[in-house]
């Protein structure tokens, strides 16, 4: 394993009671690296995601991240998770909090600063993301889905992890407020973050990411350059596949 | 006198010596009913099976006894084994103690409304599980729980009527004695009646207000 090799995993394995949902993943990430995961729905990418960063315990097999085996039982499992961003679907903002603040709640509670200095590295993510200042004092409720993601990200961000994951961090936005989302991860990738995006946005995958896996049955089918899995996958479920999403998305 | 001006001497007798106890009893149940509901469902939420199946079980009983029963064993019953209380802290206790099963419920229903995906939120910035549960889910599920509570404030209000049966002056009380020295029923009942109308109404009021402040933080529809 090259030290170069952020995340390694090996054979992974996941049940959900008989239920086989991760059956023998196998995935290297290399530092600043953006990997885009497309897939059938209930493929398990989720449930992938979800291990990577212990929210869901796995079965079997290892998972190595920043030089540490994590899959073990004596890891720490918040200073895992404090290293790794995660990008939910449905934004998950603390509703009680106002954007600035649930931006800072990690910050505060993780990292230990002191409240000016949350606020002041909280103040540069939202700014980062394109949320400003008239917007910092305004509940989740008050703020577009567009917004409320990238407020979502710049939690994530904050907390300056080594690895952002993102699990259909557009599928749930209105077609109008897909983009600017998908700016603000390009423009992530494009700083040499290292992560990890599933996602159906193909026109994201090709511009931004440097390998696109495709996922299905709870294993990796193919893997490659974005131009090749894409335009022009091998198997044949992926093309498959793919050929659906590019009809939905009339792209080419 | 005609039947206003009774009704209005009625109504002055049973706000000056009736509803300072009924708000006392009530109120205190009531905090005593908040206390317990969180003990119980922290120990629900963050204890073990067998503390959680206690609780449970407890829950059960506590919503299974009639109030003025509980009253009643705690006024009556327990002198014999040598706890003698009076009949205001007896009623407190009671009715306090049936809250907390009530109160438990409320919440515990609030705080499975927000756990999941929140909870997945903040697990996932690194808080640990304790903190997840202080900063992120009790705040929010104690803002969704205020509707219900402060209708639970409104039933033990109503409730505390009862400690009627043990002796405690409270408005009710007022009205039957009122009752009793004019021979007529009708009039002081009614008064006593509109009293509690014009409480409960006023809180309902106030569950209206939360509801919409809690729509415009994103709760509910
Ligand atoms: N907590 C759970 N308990 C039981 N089964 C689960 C659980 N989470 C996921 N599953 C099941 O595991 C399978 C994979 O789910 P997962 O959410 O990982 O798929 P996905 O690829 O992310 O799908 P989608 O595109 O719908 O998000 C599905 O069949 C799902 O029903
Ligand atoms: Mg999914």
């Amino acid at each position: 394993m090259g030290s170069d090799k952020l995340l390694f995993i090996e054979d992974l394995h996941k049940y959900y009671g008989k239920h086989h949902v991760l059956k023998g993943v196998n995935l290297a990430v290399n530092e600043g690296e953006s990997v885009v995961i497309i897939g059938p729905s209930g493929s398990g990418k989720s449930t992938l995601l979800r291990c990577i960063n212990l929210l869901v315990k796995p079965d079997k097999g290892r998972i190595v991240f920043d030089n540490e085996e994590i899959t073990t039982g004596k890891i720490d499992v918040r200073r895992v998770r404090e290293k790794i961003g995660f990008v939910f679907q449905h934004f998950n903002l603390f509703l009680h909090l106002t954007a600035i603040e649930n931006v800072m709640l990690g910050l505060i509670k993780v990292k230990n600063y002191p409240r000016e200095k949350a606020r002041r590295i909280a103040e540069e993510a939202l700014l980062s993301v394109g949320i400003t200042e008239e917007l910092w004092n305004k509940y989740p409720a008050q703020l577009s889905g567009g917004q409320q993601q990238r407020v979502a990200i710049a939690r994530a961000i904050a907390m300056e992890p080594k690895l952002l994951l993102f699990d259909e961090p557009t599928s749930a936005l209105d077609p109008e407020l897909i983009g600017e989302v998908l700016k603000v991860m390009e423009k992530l990738a494009n700083e040499g973050r290292t992560m990890i995006v599933v996602t159906h946005e193909i026109g994201f995958a090709l511009k931004a990411a440097d390998r696109v896996v495709f996922f299905d049955d709870g294993k990796i089918i193919e893997e490659g350059s974005p131009e090749q899995v894409i335009l022009n996958p091998k198997t044949e479920r992926a093309r498959r596949f793919l050929f659906s999403i590019r009809e939905l998305y009339r792209l080419e | 006198m005609n039947s206003i001006e009774q009704l209005l001497t009625a109504l002055i007798i049973i706000v000056r010596y009736g509803l300072s106890n009924s708000i006392l009893v009530s109120t205190l149940a009531f905090f005593l009913g908040l206390i317990l509901g969180l003990i119980f469902v922290f120990i629900e939420v963050l204890g073990g099976r067998l503390a959680s199946w206690t609780v449970n079980l407890l829950v059960v009983i506590l919503r299974g006894i009639p109030p003025v029963l509980l009253l009643f064993i705690i006024f009556y019953g327990l002198p014999s084994i040598g706890i003698s209380l009076n009949n205001v802290v007896s009623a407190i206790i009671g009715l306090g103690l049936i809250s907390g099963a009530y109160q438990s419920q409320i919440l515990r229903s609030s705080i499975q409304a927000v756990a999941a995906r929140q909870m997945e939120a903040a697990l996932s910035i690194g808080l640990s599980k304790w903190s997840a549960y202080t900063s992120v889910i009790f705040p929010q599920a104690l803002r969704l729980s205020l509707p219900g509570l402060v209708n639970e404030y409104t039933i033990i209000l109503k409730d505390s009527s009862l400690a009627y049966a043990i002796g405690v002056v409270e408005a009710f009380t007022q009205a039957v004695h009122i009752a009793q020295a004019r021979f007529e029923y009708f009039t002081p009942l009614l008064a006593v009646a509109l009293l509690y109308l014009a409480i409960c109404f006023s809180l309902s009021q106030v569950v209206n207000y939360i509801y919409l402040k809690l729509r415009v933080l994103g709760y509910g529809q």
